[in-house]
């Protein structure tokens, strides 16, 4: 396998990754190989030892961890005093959405209902033509079906919580984080 | 040998084999494979990790009309290494009652 090959390769098996720098991994074995070139190895044979592509990824995610760990000890990142008040933002933020999600739905479900309601009321109160009948069915089914889409929104946010919790707990991580490494710097 | 222990020679391997100069991803593994075996793969984590932990410096350099990117020891790195050297003495003890 040429360099070519190899770097495409690796790209490919990285794209799966999204912690890992890519660009900074390919750039260590493009010096890697180009240096060993430059010293008279054999490129082909010099890949071939660097091994494939899915275990040098391996080995880096079974590594990222590690790295975490490192960073996790140390004790005097601003994260840790920070930690406290990113959970209190975050379960505001979650509590605040879901609060909005179900208070449309909840509206969404009572809408529909006052729509079917209004027109079963509409046929008991007065006497209608067949005509009227099948628009009033109409309107029970189109009440039923906002009901319905209400109760769905409902479910969705459950089903979502989870990974929208999430979601906010790592954004609002990431811009902690960023702000942590520039105070660093 | 033991893999964490391994690991933790190795990132002072990599400590020392820069200590009197700046060097960079090839050089560190031909220096290093003269002792022990190591792969393209396992530096790198290994860099990454004392960078992390700023034992290590980086920065590029272009050579050959390409970029190289160079590592250098920082004064939290020679310290470690100083470090290392003095638990040498412990080790070897311990060592010493292992092997009994």
């Amino acid at each position: 396998m040429r360099r070519k090959e190899f770097i495409n390769k690796l790209k490919q098996e990285l794209k799966y990754y999204k912690k890992i720098d890519t660009q900074e991994i390919v750039f260590y074995y493009e010096e890697l190989i180009q240096d060993a070139i430059d010293e008279g190895k054999n490129e082909e044979v010099f890949i071939a030892n660097i091994g494939s592509v899915q275990n040098i990824v391996k080995n880096m995610v079974g590594d990222d961890a590690f790295i975490e760990e490192v960073r996790k000890s140390n004790s005097n990142s601003l994260a840790k005093i920070v930690g406290g008040t990113v959970k209190i933002f975050v379960l505001f933020f979650y509590g605040l959405a879901i609060f909005i999600t179900f208070v449309i739905a909840g509206s969404v479900i009572i809408s529909g209902l006052a729509v079917a309601l209004q027109s079963l009321i509409y046929i008991y109160a007065n006497s209608l033509m067949l005509s009227d009948y099948v628009i009033m069915a109409g309107l029970i089914a189109i009440g039923i079906g906002i009901v319905l889409i209400g109760l769905a929104i409902i479910k969705s946010t459950f089903r979502m919580s989870q990974s929208i919790k999430l979601y906010i707990i790592r954004k609002t991580k990431q811009l902690f984080r960023k702000k942590e490494v520039t105070n660093n710097e | 040998m033991d893999i964490q222990l391994k690991k933790g020679l190795l990132e002072l391997m990599v400590l020392a084999s820069i200590k009197y100069e700046d060097s960079y991803g090839y050089k560190i593994i031909q220096d290093i494979s003269n002792i022990i075996e190591v792969s393209e793969s396992t530096l790198y984590p290994i860099l990454k990790r004392l960078e992390k932990q700023k034992l290590v410096k980086s920065y590029n350099t272009t050579y050959n009309s390409r970029i190289r990117k160079y590592y250098s020891i920082n004064g939290n790195g020679q310290e470690k290494l100083k470090k290392a050297i003095e638990d040498y003495e412990e080790v070897k003890r311990m060592y010493a009652f292992i092997k009994r």
